[in-house]
């Protein structure tokens, strides 16, 4: 048997806790029991459903939902497809995950409790108490965004042999995401140490490779006077600026 | 008293021997399941050196023959477990265990196989040594036709014959002696397997899933069972799992005992070729003896 390599483990260099990919989950406690139906979305499109059930007499203080597989058709050994499935149940003490295994990204989710009108969560939409979690794994520097308060900092991602091979055994790395800061703003990890955001207002955190460690440093350039960062919004590279001129009449 | 005696010099014996040494060559190949892996051989040896000693008590005593293993692959299939990333504990159980767990995040769809192969060839020694007696034995061809006389035999190069064979009686095998360095072996072939499984990945990509995956060939030394001496766990997996050793002695008792004869003639023995007008003299030869001494291989038989 020859296995597949996920490729995208190693070359995703975003990672959102709004547009769901490998490596990134987040993860959100339903207080309130009954049964809860996910709308999947991929790029805002809804590619399938599921449902789970909140119970009070629920043991389980964990459900994981892989946006990337809800969307297949599942099949069993014979090719067929299969019995309907039992909805999976969570305690209100529990968290649901949304996570991908695979998949292109881009995946959301939005869970809907049939006697309210607003959407119970959104994984675009972290709010308090939620938790986001990451395993970054290409060595290197990133830059960490919070999309609604625009708070950033900085995480160094480093490599050590030694301490990878003691990766399971390895704590995670708590970060507050509290406001308009991160707390700690600068943090340290290993390659697939785990990273975890405790979400305290409205948030959506975005991690972005900025330099790899095992990039070339690239030629430094006279920074252009003038040009100052805006207050509160993140340092993102430039782009291009494309500019419309009314042609004269 | 016998009609005709013949006797043969030690030294001839020898080389008699070291022709029918040189003639040897064994190949074989098997293959089995075993507890998490899979394992195969092919073999192909030959025979070279040793000594060989006629003795009084009709005995030909053979010593420290080599055998040469042109070739000696242990192919091995293993399932190298899941390499994946995440499944850390986020909220721990105070009661043990965990509560919230981030999920895995798996590099392969499945346990990848890998296969290596190790050329265990110019690595392993082994020497037979045997002691037999010297029997006869006649031989009548296969493609000898029915209707055929012997002059007619002798024509078409189908005549019977008369075999000499060393028949051994107890055979000395010294088990496998592996050199040190089938560790070295081991670990390179896994390694290199790794690289070509994962090569398409940058190399931190590579550094980081090998530093994961703790020292692979630690992995595969559990997987495989070997405990400390890999030349043992070689050892034991050719001549006890796979019975190589059972194999090869039965091959050489054999080729020696019944396959290759160290000397051999023709009945009728051709005495006079045949000229234009005149057949070719042929005299049978029956009960026909071999002996040995400490000097010479002896040759009995009467005549009719």
């Amino acid at each position: 048997m020859k296995a597949r390599v996920n490729q995208r483990l190693f070359s995703a260099r975003v990672f959102d806790s709004g547009s769901l990919g490998v490596l990134i989950s987040v993860m959100h406690q339903f207080h309130q029991p009954g049964e809860y139906s996910v709308s999947i979305r991929q790029h805002g499109r809804e590619v399938g459903t599921t449902t789970f059930r909140v119970e009070e007499a629920a043991t389980a203080s964990q459900l994981d939902i892989d946006l990337s597989l809800v969307g297949r058709p599942q099949r069993d050994e014979c090719g067929c497809k299969s019995k309907q499935e039992k909805v999976p149940t969570v305690s209100p003490k529990g968290y649901v995950l949304f996570f991908a295994t695979g998949g292109a990204g881009g995946y959301s989710a939005v869970v809907r409790h049939p006697e309210a009108r607003q959407a119970a969560f959104q994984t675009e939409r972290l709010e308090k108490g939620d938790l986001c979690a990451v395993s970054l794994l290409r060595p290197g520097r990133y830059r960490m965004v919070d999309k609604a308060s625009g708070a950033q900092g900085a995480i160094e991602l480093f490599f050590s042999p030694d301490g990878a091979r003691k990766l399971q055994e390895m704590q995670p790395v708590f970060v507050e995401a509290a406001g308009r800061e991160f707390q700690p703003a600068q943090v340290r990890v290993m390659a697939g140490q785990g990273l975890v955001f405790r979400v305290a207002e409205s948030s959506r955190i975005i991690i972005e490779l900025e330099k790899a460690a095992d990039q070339e440093p690239e030629p430094e350039r006279p920074e252009r006077p003038g040009r100052p960062g805006r207050p509160g919004r993140p340092n993102l590279p430039r782009r291009p600026v494309i500019r419309w001129t009314r042609p004269d009449r | 008293m016998a009609h005709l005696t013949a006797a043969v010099s030690e030294g001839t014996f020898v080389r008699l021997f070291e022709a029918l040494r040189d003639n040897f060559a064994f190949s074989k190949a098997d293959s089995g399941s075993f507890a998490g892996f899979t394992a195969g051989y092919s073999v192909a040896a030959h025979l070279e050196g040793g000594s060989v000693d006629l003795r009084a008590d009709n005995t030909v005593q053979v010593k420290e023959l080599d055998i040469k293993f042109d070739t000696l692959d242990l192919s091995l299939g293993i399932d190298i477990p899941e390499i994946c990333v995440g499944g850390f504990c986020i909220i721990p159980n105070p009661f043990g265990g965990c509560l919230l767990k981030a999920p895995k995040f798996c590099v392969f769809d499945d346990n990848p196989d890998i296969s290596l192969t190790l050329p265990l060839g110019g690595l392993i020694t082994s020497e037979v040594s045997f002691t037999g007696s010297l029997r006869t034995e006649y031989a009548v061809d296969p493609a000898r036709l029915g209707w055929m006389n012997d002059w007619d035999a002798l024509d078409a190069g189908v005549p019977n014959q008369w075999h000499v064979h060393i028949d051994p009686q107890t055979i000395d095998l010294d088990l496998f002696d592996i050199a040190d360095m089938v560790g070295d072996l081991l670990e390179n072939a896994v390694n290199l397997v790794v690289d070509g499984l994962l090569g398409w990945l940058p190399g931190w990509a590579r550094d980081l899933i090998k530093a994961i995956l703790g020292p692979v060939i630690d992995l595969i030394r559990a997987i495989l069972d070997i405990a400390d001496d890999i030349q043992e766990w070689i050892s034991d997996l050719l001549n006890v799992s796979f019975g190589l050793m059972d194999l090869i002695l039965t091959f050489v008792a054999d080729y020696f005992a019944a396959k290759e004869p160290i000397a051999k003639f023709d009945d009728p023995l051709q005495i006079l070729e045949a000229q234009p007008t005149k057949v070719a003299v042929l005299i049978p030869v029956r009960d026909l003896n071999v002996f040995c001494n400490d000097d010479e291989m002896v040759l009995e038989a009467n005549v009719g």
